[in-house]
């Protein structure tokens, strides 16, 4: 369950194997991890009433129509994040997915303490070798407005201190994806050739390189090499579409602007549903900004930094419009929700064959507390009951982590840091 | 002035050159290795300029950023290649060669046959600009090769193109890879690897022949070092790395995603907003133009507006589509870097300019001190705005609450110092129609000079630029910015060497730069015995 990031990169192999292990079925199975920072509004976030009878709070109203395909949890700690280096966020967005804790390092965090990447690989990127990768990416990290370079804007680790940073440009998701705007075909075909020799004479370099280097500098460009191999996949790929021909290219948009955040996560969900719905990746994760923002998001009309409102006291009435942002990010969720509803695949939908994952950092950034950690799962992919409200007793978030591993058919009895499971999940399923 | 520690390695170099063994130096015994280094956007864009004739900087909008570490871009135990990075570089060289071929054809390739022949020509003599030093039998081939398929397939032109794609893309481009012999420990550096670390460091980018050429005869190594130095200081391109540095050091990316409560700040506008960024990029461009001390780049009164922001900055009105101008203000009204427009907007609150913000920057990135972080059961939060009190008179609760006074005292005591600019970077003697105080107290500062109270930020400043503590906290930063990584104990000697060097220079960035290649870490090969 630490698989070596060859082992990652080469998911593909195991694409078989899984499409036998979930029988019936022969769509993949998909998987999407969405994070915001700063925790929720709590007063507007959790729903009241049991587990199957239950009323949606403020915040989750968009997801009424949805409820039956949901989960709403309860009382689940990011207890790995309280330990190790870093500050609060930096720990948290670390543990987000990964249930890791951080290595020593040089990036500085809201407070001035420092740290570096998370010790291990994240769910998404081990979730890759059970569900199998899409005909181009085997993963996509997609941005809105996830500006930070560093720790505090990284959710996805294919292995310890392998981070995987986010795009937050549509075109660039966009190219990703579906490469060049297409042309003529023997243009596309004549590209294609020389690409593939390009790549070719490239990849016969880094034997010649390596010679004479420190062992840690050979390894280095044998990450590198991967990639390479990585890319030379993708470009030979590309035509191989024909029933899945590329929506329209995204217009250019301002996407390191937090006033673009409504247009950019609009686009980005557009462009993953598509990418869903051809099988060109299985595997996403949406970052709605990193943990070290001091934004607004005055395309709903938060001015003040959401940061600075999450930190302000429950008493205080400007604390609320935190749930404006939850509101927004719920919607969010919604809006793919909706959309994969609507997308068949096979004899269902995409929805069906996805699983969608939302939650934070933190709970409550007023006590930069990693308690009560916001989570809403979505869809059926991983085989959960939904509809219901699960509320858990201060149970480690590297449960959950493991339990939506194991949804997918992984194995095992310990997610993350050593010391922080005691088990996969109960009443999932 | 030559210390003598530097006095004793120059000896040390020559008895290596003569074959004998040298005694561990205490200045390189314990040296970290320096990893191989991945290019940056920033030298990525210099690079294709010099060695493509390509200005369009095509790197910096279409690679992905580099993670900053402790502010800077280039440490190279966090930048390495992603995903997207690879398919971005695809299209990034494909594009660059295309320009190439199309706009600089014969200055690419040294011959007028259309044959496999002059191909080998091209290779030869682009690899060896493009590698940074003469290609290997085993690389001549490899090259030879894809342009022999693509001449078959496509032609000489697009030969051409294809292979450039392919040096561009190619490990030996894209790494400064630095080659070892089979012993363990402290070695000869290669003069081509010496070559590339000098021109990275003073230049952003690929030497040019005249290094490349002294590499060839091994004088970099021994005699040419010094001269060489003195020589690519003078070129224009030495300008470039110092305004890069302060562009990061400045955080001059964020102010593109700079917002402001349009209820507090009417004014501020996108335009304006790219505006102040390029006037910050102007200010510094100008500053490191001309050798530059760190009294100028502190205590400098220039500010450059343009329409967006005339007016606003004290400066008159500047008519519309007229572009930036130079323009020298009052002197209480601008102090250098750190009291460029952009850069106090940036640490400001949407609402309010934030004396916190700017004490910790000071602190941190000019005196080098470590803030503490606010205890677990504080709220770290702005106060509220509101219309009847001074920034100053809100954020005071912060030095009268018991547990908070210890560390605002020191970082109020200089943000308070930048009371006269608001959260726009906007000059004011008034908040709120109260007159503004800017008065504070240095505290805690190591250098015993420093201490003490002052009146705004201009003395504040003036003190700050010809203080000891600022210049070897400036020196360590820049030989952080030359190894790509975090000093350890280990360099402690050459930090130490360029500390001096830098203060005795005057604070002048070039002796900074140049005590920094004479020093012994930079110099350094270091194979660390495997684990």
């Amino acid at each position: 369950m630490n698989p070596s990031r060859r082992d990652v990169l080469l998911g593909g192999t195991a694409l078989l194997a899984s499409a036998r292990a979930f029988g019936q079925s022969a769509r993949p199975k998909r998987f999407i991890a969405m994070y915001f920072p700063n925790g929720c509004f709590p007063q507007s976030w959790f729903p009241g009433g049991g587990e199957t009878s239950f009323t949606l709070a403020s915040s989750h109203a968009s997801l009424e129509p949805y409820k039956q395909h949901c989960l709403f949890f309860a009382g689940l700690d990011l207890k790995v994040a309280v330990s190790g280096p870093g500050e609060q966020h930096q720990r948290g967005i670390g543990a987000f997915l990964t249930g890791q804790t951080l290595q020593t390092g040089t990036f500085v965090g809201n407070d001035g303490t420092t740290s570096g990447w998370a010790n291990g690989a994240s769910l998404d990127q081990l979730l890759i070798p059970l569900v199998g990768r899409g005909s181009v990416a085997p993963s996509l990290q997609l941005g809105v407005r996830c500006n930070e370079r560093d720790v505090s804007g990284v959710i996805s680790y294919s292995g310890a201190a392998a981070p995987l940073l986010a795009q937050n440009d549509p075109s660039q998701t966009f190219k990703t994806l579906f490469g060049q705007v297409p042309g003529p075909p023997d243009e596309m075909e004549r590209r294609r050739r020389r690409r593939a020799s390009v790549l070719d004479a490239v990849k016969k370099q880094f034997p010649i390189s390596k010679r004479n280097l420190s062992k840690a500098d050979a390894e280095r460009l044998d990450r590198h090499l991967d990639e390479v191999r990585e890319l030379e996949t993708r470009v030979a790929g590309l035509p191989d579409n024909p029933n899945c021909p590329p929506p329209a290219a995204p217009p250019d948009v301002a996407f390191t602007s937090e006033a673009s955040m409504g247009q950019v996560a609009k686009l980005q969900a557009d462009l993953l549903v598509k990418a869903f719905e051809c099988d060109l990746t299985r595997v996403a994760t949406i970052a709605f900004s990193d943990a070290k923002n001091h934004i607004g998001m005055p395309f709903i009309g938060i001015t003040s930094g959401v940061h600075n409102i999450s930190h302000y006291g429950d008493s205080n009435p400007d604390r609320a419009e935190l749930a404006t942002r939850d509101r927004w990010v719920t919607e969010q969720l919604a809006y793919l929700v909706k959309k994969l509803k609507e997308t068949p695949d096979g004899n269902g939908t995409l929805l069906d064959n996805t699983l969608l994952m939302l939650g934070s950092e933190l709970g409550q950034g007023n006590t930069h507390s990693h308690d009560n950690v916001p989570l809403i799962l979505a869809g059926h992919g991983a085989g959960f009951r939904m509809g219901r409200y699960l509320k858990y007793n201060r149970t480690s978030w590297n449960d959950m982590l493991l339990g939506i591993y194991k949804g997918f058919g992984g194995t095992g009895d310990t997610f993350g840091a050593a010391g922080f499971t005691t088990g996969a999940l109960p009443h999932l399923t | 002035m030559r210390r003598p520690g530097s006095l004793k390695l120059l000896v040390l170099l020559v008895v290596a050159g003569c074959k004998t063994q040298p005694p561990p130096d205490p200045c390189t015994s314990s040296l970290r290795a320096t990893p191989a280094r991945l290019l940056t956007r920033f030298e990525v864009d210099n690079t294709l300029r010099d060695l493509l004739a390509d200005g369009t900087r095509p790197a910096q909008s279409g690679l992905p950023a580099e993670p900053l570490a402790l502010g800077l871009d280039n440490n190279t135990d966090v930048y390495t290649v992603t995903q997207p990075f690879q398919s971005q570089l695809l299209d990034l060289a494909e594009a660059a060669a295309t320009r190439a071929v199309r706009d600089h054809f014969t200055d690419l390739v040294p011959c007028s046959g259309q044959d496999l022949a002059c191909g080998s020509q091209f290779i030869e003599s682009f690899g060896g600009r493009a590698f940074r030093r003469p290609l290997s039998g085993e690389e001549l081939d490899t090259f030879n090769q894809l342009f022999d398929t693509a001449l078959t397939a496509e032609g000489f032109n697009a030969a051409v193109e294809t292979t450039v794609t392919a040096f561009l893309m190619s490990p030996q481009f894209l790494y400064r890879l630095e080659p070892f012999d089979e012993t363990e420990g402290a070695q000869q550096l290669d003069a081509y690897a010496l070559a590339s670390r000098m021109s990275y460091f003073l230049w952003g980018s690929m030497p040019d022949e005249v290094l490349l050429g002294s590499a060839a005869t091994g004088a970099l190594l021994t005699t040419d070092l010094e001269a060489q130095t003195a020589r690519m200081l003078k070129d224009p391109r030495a300008a470039e790395p110092p305004a890069h540095f302060f562009s990061l050091w400045l955080h001059a990316d964020a102010i593109s995603g700079l917002e402001k409560d349009p209820a507090m700040y009417p004014a501020f506008t996108p335009a304006l907003r790219t505006s102040m960024k390029r006037s910050l990029e102007l200010f510094v461009s100008d500053t490191f133009a001309k050798s530059p001390t760190m009294s100028t780049a502190l205590t400098s009164s220039t500010l450059f507006v343009d329409d967006q922001m005339g007016g606003m900055y004290g400066t008159g009105p500047v008519t519309p589509g007229s572009g930036f101008m130079r323009v020298e203000m009052p002197q209480a009204q601008r102090t250098g870097l750190t009291t460029q427009p952009g850069f106090l907007a940036y640490l400001s609150a949407p609402d309010q300019s934030s004396p916190v913000r700017r004490g910790v920057f000071v602190l941190e990135k000019v005196m080098c001190l470590t803030v503490p972080p606010p205890p677990p059961s504080v709220n770290a939060v702005p106060p509220d705005v509101d219309a009847t009190s001074t920034t100053r008179e809100r954020f005071a609760v912060h030095t009268t609450t018991a547990g908070c006074s210890g560390c605002h005292t020191l970082i109020d005591g200089i943000g308070f110092g930048f009371e006269n600019y608001d959260g726009m970077g906007a000059w004011r003697d008034l908040d709120n129609n109260k007159p503004v105080d800017a008065t504070g107290e240095v505290t805690q500062a190591t250098d015993e000079a420093l201490n003490g109270p002052y009146n705004g930020s201009r003395e504040l400043l003036t003190r700050l630029a010809t203080s000891r503590q600022v210049t070897d906290c400036m020196a360590t930063q820049w030989y952080r910015l030359a190894l790509g990584r975090v000093e350890t104990e280990g360099d402690r000697c050459s930090v130490t060497q360029s500390q001096e060097a830098f203060f005795e220079a005057g604070g002048n960035f070039d002796g900074l730069r140049a005590a920094i290649v004479k020093s012994p870490g930079f110099r350094a090969h270091v194979r660390e015995a495997a684990p």
